[in-house]
């Protein structure tokens, strides 16, 4: 049973290969046959290696027979399989309106079998070298598929995002390399073995070694977090990523804001837990707020709907780090919000980015303020207004659940949780202003005789119509029977059986989130006087240069290493 | 001695990064960073011991082997993302005739209006 750990990996990449191959070959119904059997293989092992995870069982495989700290060894514990399943559904989604796309060849294939195995990659290995190697893996397919158009604007999005995240990459290494020079180990549990074990120690000149090596330890913790977390995009990481995400194709921005920006945050998640860097891991309860609220007001004055979105996914992961933050004092309770955000945001993400992408796709237009004479069919907005209401935190759907954990999580912090609250008006009232979008525009003429071929509207396969249901279908799940899904999903991954589910659907928290809906409304409209407009205007144009993001990277690594020293 | 020059490698390097405008050196600079690093695990590496680690008949003593076989995974991966940045950097080229980082990002406010 343990070597279905290695086809977990193998299996998308020797489907990847195919791929490959197929495209010599210019057989394009083969690499989409190999993709879909190789996604549905990875659901099948996951569906059998349940009743495992379900027990709190670990499964381990040594790679190749080599056992720790020489040989590279597999772990699957809740975390991992959670974080799998999430990854394997929404990537199926993509997938799916990818075939309905018809716009790309075997080689998109070939880079997105190439991400899912990376990305099962990353959350699968036990050891840090080889997370190193996955993690450029992914890092590699996703420079290409933001690229996969080729146009010059998109590449030199992609090319940025490179930039950025190789010299996080090399901070990365450094922090690989005071790991081993402390422990001799580049095995995460042998590394959390060690730590808990050195403690003892009497005599002062170990004692005095046991400091230099708790310090070496905090400056390591905080590389790995910048190394890892440039693509979890908190501040003052989150540069790159509203330009690559709105430049990717959009299953793409669906599978990379949807899935791999929060697999790299499971990869500080464990790198965290591992050293056990209690001081970094508090820092994210005041970066998660920030991150949460700056993002908000900066993609409420996008006028570009993808990049707007791409926006909402750094607020949404400021909601995350915050939980993760606050369980450094909350325990639990902050880890099992985290992940349920996590899951809730997995899905409602790639649901907006799909439907967007299906509007652009059928109306050619993707600017909000551009007037197009033709406008989406008016059953797109039942799957964009699930998705809209997801993200912003209203009943009954997934995002209500998680949001309202993370925001009681900081009943007791006046400050973080207004940010918190003023993030979701926030985020409501954005996504008023890109249901726009949808409404039919006033210069179409009315549809009396014309269908939909006749207007010259490009058709929407039935396949990106299955997506978009599946994805919808899990955003209303996850809200109608929060208990169920948390229990089976959340609870088993954070570990601890006392984590517990507390009803969500309280009138105090139904009428608050009324509320919030209402000032967003008021928020809305406010944004759309005169004066609020050149404001939204100014910010839009508050760029920030390459050479600012590269030197962002250098500030986050010694911001995050003076608190690693000192909590060292 | 070795340790000076390793810092010395890492501060150019990223340095170059932030600094350079033309995007070709801020990818050398990249890559010497990516170098330095190489060369910090494998001189770390070379203190544990004496001999190669090739185990014969008193051979004792030996160097960890470990580093080295992972920084050759390293400098595989670093080679590798080096060449698709130059071929981004050459496709940018042949369509906007610039590689300079200032050039290129007044063209893209221009062209967001």
């Amino acid at each position: 049973m343990a070597e279905a750990l290695a086809l977990l990996i193998l299996l998308p990449f020797a489907a990847s290969l195919l791929c490959l191959l197929a495209r010599f070959h210019r057989r394009l119904l083969l690499a989409q046959v190999v993709a879909a059997f190789s996604v549905a293989g990875i659901l099948l092992i996951l569906a059998l290696l349940f009743p495992i995870v379900r027990s709190s069982a670990q499964i381990t495989y040594a790679m190749g027979g080599w056992t720790e700290p020489l040989g590279i060894t597999l772990y699957l514990d809740g975390l991992a399989w959670t974080a799998s399943i999430m990854g394997t559904v929404v990537g199926l989604c993509a997938l799916l309106f990818a075939f309905g796309e018809r716009r790309y060849k075997s080689d998109f294939y070939f880079f997105f079998l190439m991400l899912l195995a990376g990305m099962e990659g990353v959350i699968l290995t036990g050891d840090l070298f080889n997370m190193f190697v996955f993690i450029e893996i992914v890092s590699i397919s996703s420079y290409l598929l933001v690229a996969y158009s080729l146009d010059p604007a998109n590449l030199w999005a992609s090319l940025r995002y490179l930039l950025l995240s190789s010299l996080s990459i090399a901070v990365f290494l450094l922090g690989l390399f005071l790991v081993y020079r402390s422990t001799g180990t580049f095995s995460l549990r042998l590394i959390q073995a060690s730590l808990s074990t050195g403690g003892g120690n009497v005599s002062t000149a170990a004692a005095a070694s046991a400091v230099g090596a708790g310090k070496a330890l905090g400056l390591a913790a905080a590389a790995l977090t910048v190394g890892a977390g440039l693509k979890a995009a908190f501040v003052p990481l989150h540069t790159w990523l509203p330009d690559a995400h709105a430049a990717a194709p959009h299953p793409v921005s669906a599978l990379l804001s949807g899935v791999m920006i929060k697999i790299s945050f499971l990869a500080v998640w464990r790198i965290l837990s591992a050293l056990s860097a209690n001081g970094i891991q508090a820092l994210f309860r005041w970066l998660g707020p920030l991150t949460a609220l700056l993002a908000v007001i900066l993609a409420l004055s996008q006028t570009d709907s993808k990049r707007l979105l791409a926006f909402h996914s750094v607020s949404q992961m400021g909601l995350i780090t915050a939980a993760f933050g606050a369980a450094a004092g909350a325990g639990s309770a902050g880890l099992t919000a985290s992940l349920a955000h996590i899951i809730s945001h997995s899905q409602f993400k790639s649901l907006l980015f799909l439907s967007v992408g299906a509007a652009i796709h059928m109306t050619g237009k993707r600017n909000l303020q551009q007037r197009g004479t033709v406008s989406p069919p008016p059953w797109l907005m039942p799957f964009f207004l699930v998705g809209a209401l997801s993200i912003s935190g209203l009943p009954p759907f997934n995002g209500y659940v998680s949001k309202t954990l993370i925001v009681s999580l900081f009943k007791a912090s006046p400050l973080l949780g207004t940010a918190l609250r003023l993030t979701a008006i926030g985020t409501a009232a954005s996504m008023l202003k890109l249901s726009g979008m949808f409404r039919r525009s006033r210069m179409e003429p009315l549809p009396a005789t014309g269908t939909a071929a006749q207007s010259g509207r490009p058709d929407l396969s039935p396949l990106c119509l299955i997506a978009l249901s599946l994805l919808a279908l899990l955003c209303l799940a996850g809200g109608l029977a929060p208990r169920f899904l948390m229990q089976s999903l959340v609870v088993p991954a954070v570990g601890t059986p006392e984590a517990r589910f507390h009803s969500v659907y309280t009138a105090r928290h139904l009428i608050e989130s009324g509320i919030h809906a209402a000032l967003a409304v008021g928020l809305y409209l406010l944004a759309r006087t005169s004066t609020a407009r050149i404001m939204l205007r100014w910010i839009k144009g508050l760029r920030l240069s390459l050479d600012g993001s590269l030197l962002l990277v250098v500030v986050a690594v010694v911001l995050f290493a003076v608190l690693g020293i000192v909590h060292g | 001695m070795a340790g000076t020059i390793i810092l010395l490698l890492i501060l150019t390097g990223t340095a170059g990064v932030i600094l350079a405008d033309n995007l070709i050196k801020k990818i050398m600079a990249l890559s010497i960073l990516n170098s330095a690093v190489v060369i910090l695990f494998v001189w770390a590496g070379s203190l544990s011991g004496d001999e190669a680690p090739i185990l014969l008949a008193g051979v004792r003593d030996i160097v960890d082997p470990l580093p080295q076989a992972v920084m050759l995974t390293a400098i595989v991966i670093g080679i590798c993302v080096t060449a698709l940045a130059l071929a981004f950097v050459l496709r940018i080229y042949d369509s906007w005739g610039t590689v300079s980082r200032r050039e290129l990002e007044s063209l893209r406010n221009k062209n967001d209006g």
